[in-house]
């Protein structure tokens, strides 16, 4: 009996200290979750509207207020083909965009970042996007936003104690067969030196950038070479399963000569006709962004790409 | 045993009481308590908080603020991530320790003038208000790791500043006066205790018990002993 009433009383004790008087504070330190659902939801509603702006006049000038980076010149890039062509079928110009999910990380300074998973009912696919902030004055952007297809499964997310995302270095391969950078240079080693053993999977990515190579070495009197870098890796985060998932961007550079006496003439339509002004003589380069995501695994197997997004950001020709 | 629990419920009886009065003197019925003005030496646009001075969470606090009459003056609650990169670079007082109720240590640190933007501009103040010569902002002390801030908005300094800071806790005094009530009843506890009377008569039988060596006996007696032995020893007591 005065076991029990001891410990009733221990226990009212504890719970009178503990209703509404004050306490320290979470011992996360100095850190903060870099946006919460509402944050995500009221960012986002933002980036539609000014998107559906800039697609409705063709012009990127609006995007550069919610967006930034590779996404932002890629963007550009399809509304300056748009423009400059005249195409009737505007890039996607209408929009069904949902957030399925939204992921942040706790960090410790700017630039804070997060994920969203996103649904594109009109084309049938899955955004997987970052938004950064890069200081405290200035504005939430999309920095990368490589699309996967709706059946692709994307591996769960590890979360901390707090439901944060748990970042990774991008420099170190910490239990996985290599790191979120390695990753992608192997990828533009891939792409650069396909009779070369990949360190890669020969994913649906790769083969499709090959096969556009070859299409264009098939034209007639063209000396066509085609060139792959990686950009540094800035947001890779840890999967469930111990692996990552990548966001990485490679720059790929195409580039014609023409054998004298000859001319190209691109076909209608094509990012081609449109960055490179008509017909062309002596020389072209085309310049392009590639956004991937990359799924590295744990200990065994070889990096996959998930999803990617990707256009023509600037060219030349004579 | 009995002795031992006795004094135990008294002392802490006692410590209750202690805290829940002073509690309820410290809040009074309006549950608030207010110190200040006063006066933070600086010639900075800005005085923050570093992250580590506001180490609890819980209590509400009104903060209000008084410059110059005629200098435009903002005051908010942020997150330390965020008030670290907004004001990293530019010239301020921090705050570098605080004990309740007003006891400041300041450190000056140098840097530019202007801030990146305006504070008002920002959306990620917890809380915020702002004012010509004078603002009152209210803000719950959060979990996350937090600041505050006081800044001369369209130039000027802060030569003049005073600090009037009311701390609220939602029920002090209820919490106070229920924490007296709670201390009186365990203190009597203790002295029954202490005293040697059974409180009830299944305690009783427990102080016949203590009497037996082990906790394992005492277990087995007092399932075992209830229903027979009760009022032999009631009778016994009352003897």
């Amino acid at each position: 009996m005065i076991r029990r009433l001891w410990v009733t009383v221990a226990a009212s004790v504890l719970l009178l200290a503990g209703c509404a008087i004050p306490h320290p504070k979470d011992s996360h330190g100095v850190t903060k979750v870099a946006a919460t659902p509402a944050v995500a939801d009221a960012v986002y509603d933002r980036y539609r509207v000014v998107r559906k702006k800039s697609l409705n006049r063709l012009d990127p000038q609006p995007l550069t207020t919610v967006e930034g980076g590779p996404v932002l010149a890629i963007d550009a890039g399809k509304l300056t083909v748009a423009r400059r062509l005249l195409l009737s079928d505007r890039p996607d110009s209408t929009q069904d965009l949902r957030i399925l999910d939204v992921y942040a990380p706790r960090l410790g300074s700017y630039p804070l970042w997060f994920v969203v998973v996103v649904e594109d009912r009109v084309r049938d696919l899955t955004k997987v996007q970052v938004f950064q902030r890069e200081s405290s004055t200035t504005a939430w952007q999309l920095v990368a936003s490589p699309e996967t297809l709706t059946s692709t499964e994307l591996p769960a997310f590890a979360l901390d104690g707090t439901d944060a995302l748990k970042p990774v270095d991008p420099l170190r391969a910490d239990r996985m067969t290599m790191s979120p950078q390695d990753a992608i240079d192997a990828y533009a080693a891939t792409l650069n030196h396909p009779a070369a053993e990949s360190q890669v999977s020969e994913d649906s990515f790769v083969t499709q950038m090959r096969k556009v190579a070859a299409q264009q070495r098939r034209v007639d009197g063209v000396t066509f070479t085609q060139n792959w870098t990686a950009r540094p890796v800035q947001y890779a985060l840890r999967a469930a399963d111990g692996g990552a998932l990548v966001f990485g961007t490679l720059n790929r550079t195409d580039r014609y000569r023409i054998e004298k006496g000859r001319a190209i003439d691109w076909p209608e339509g094509s990012e081609q006709k449109a960055f490179l002004s008509g017909r062309l003589y002596t020389t072209g380069e085309l310049r392009y962004y590639h956004q991937i995501l990359v799924y590295v695994p744990p200990q065994e197997g070889k990096p996959v790409v998930l999803g990617q997004y990707g256009g023509v950001v600037d060219g030349f020709g004579y | 045993m009995r002795r031992f629990v006795g004094i135990m419920l008294m002392l802490i009886a006692v410590i209750a009481a202690a805290v829940g009065a002073g509690l309820a003197i410290l809040l009074g019925t309006d549950n608030r308590t207010e110190t200040g003005p006063h006066a933070i030496e600086t010639t900075a646009p800005i005085v923050v908080t570093r992250p580590d001075v506001l180490s609890w969470a819980g209590p509400t606090v009104t903060l209000t603020v008084r410059v110059a009459p005629s200098q435009k003056v903002f005051v908010g609650a942020a997150n330390a991530v965020d008030l670290d990169d907004y004001v990293g670079s530019v010239r301020r007082t921090e705050v570098t320790d605080y004990r309740p109720p007003w006891k400041l240590h300041t450190e000056n640190v140098f840097g530019g003038d202007r801030l990146p933007r305006a504070p008002a501009d920002l959306d990620w103040w917890v809380a915020s208000a702002s004012g010509t010569g004078s603002a009152t902002m209210t803000v719950e002390l959060p979990e996350q790791a937090f600041g505050l801030a006081v800044i001369a908005v369209g130039g000027g300094d802060l030569e003049g500043l005073q600090v009037t800071a009311a701390y609220e806790l939602d029920g002090g005094f209820g919490i106070g006066l229920g924490l007296v009530g709670f201390a009186v009843g365990l203190g009597l506890f203790g002295w029954i205790a202490l005293q040697g009377r059974p409180m009830t008569r299944e305690m009783a039988v427990d102080d016949v018990d203590d009497e037996a060596e082990t906790d394992e006996d005492e277990d087995e007696d007092e399932t075992e002993a209830e229903p027979v032995e009760e009022s032999e020893v009631v009778s016994k007591e009352q003897s």
